[in-house]
């Protein structure tokens, strides 16, 4: 009976998030943003929804067979995702108005030489000293 | 592909040992003719796999820290997931939706190919991130809102990531 109840609570909240995926469809702005919505969204409202299968049917191939669809959901949608907006992006598919970019790769370079460079200093040092 | 087995019978058996349990998992019964009928089955595919992934000098060396390291990962990585929902399901349903959206460029340090498919699949499964390109050490990132963009360098997920390479070296 509480088996019941546990499950209901999944199956309610995947739908949840499913009905917000959907929502974040139609309002954001344009696809990077829509991305967003369903890549995070469709990956836990399947994934709680499944968890709530798996307390109702209760036997042992049944819940192998639905961790292998959860394992097949969570590793594929992500990768559609990232294939759907690299695609968008190499095809310049035009940002929504007032989007930002922070360009970090030459400063973290320089970081990372930096901590090289110290690193390799108090290593000939302590050479030095011993 | 028999002397390939011989090469390394303790892979083979570990392969064979695994689908045994899939196929007994599946079939949940005890009767002779499925043992029979699945462990025929896992010898052919265990002689078949033999050329895909079996061989004394490209073995995968994964040892059992790395597997404790991979689990908390995972749980980590659940606990960011269900966060990021609930960031999300925040932002979409304020009616004023406040984002600020934008690309962030920066560095990724990973080598191992396996390593860098999980760090890339969990940017885009966790809060306000997706990735958008990932080209030698280049890694393009897609951020909803703009405090989300400056916390993706140092990220918690991405220091255990760096330790559980470092184990390889």
């Amino acid at each position: 009976m509480v088996l019941q109840y546990v499950a209901v609570f999944f199956l309610l909240g995947g739908f949840f998030f499913l009905i917000v995926g959907v929502i974040g469809l139609i309002r954001l702005p344009d696809v990077y943003t829509r991305m967003h919505a369903l890549g995070k969204c469709d990956t836990l409202g399947t994934g709680m929804v499944l968890i709530g299968l798996m307390f109702l049917v209760q036997d042992v191939t049944n819940i192998t067979k639905l961790i292998l669809i959860m394992a097949m959901i969570i590793t594929i949608n992500p990768v559609v995702t990232h294939l759907i907006a690299k695609t968008a992006y190499n095809r310049g598919t035009p940002m929504a108005e007032g989007s930002f970019l922070i360009n970090d790769y030459v400063a973290s370079q320089r970081r990372r030489r930096k901590r090289q460079l110290e690193t390799n200093l108090s290593k000939e040092g302590g050479e030095s000293q011993t | 592909m028999i002397e390939r087995m011989k090469g390394d019978v303790m892979g083979s058996m570990f392969i064979f040992t695994l689908m045994m349990a899939f196929w007994l998992l599946i079939s949940a019964s005890v009767h002779w003719q499925h043992i029979l009928v699945g462990a025929i089955f896992s010898v052919i595919l265990t002689v078949f796999w033999s050329n895909l992934n079996i061989s004394s000098d490209n073995r995968t060396n994964f040892s059992i820290l790395q597997a404790y390291l991979l689990f908390i990962y995972f749980v980590k990585l659940g606990i960011d997931i269900v966060i990021a929902n609930i960031n999300v399901a925040m932002i979409v349903l304020n009616p004023h939706l406040p984002i600020s959206p934008g690309i962030v460029i920066m560095r990724c340090d990973l080598e191992r190919s396996l390593l860098r498919v999980l760090y890339v699949n969990s940017i885009t499964l966790t809060p306000g991130t997706i990735t958008v390109e990932l080209e030698d050490n280049l890694l393009i990132v897609h951020a909803l809102t703009e405090d989300v963009a400056h916390g993706v360098e140092d990220w918690e997920l991405n220091r255990r990531l760096m330790e559980m390479e470092a184990l390889y070296k």
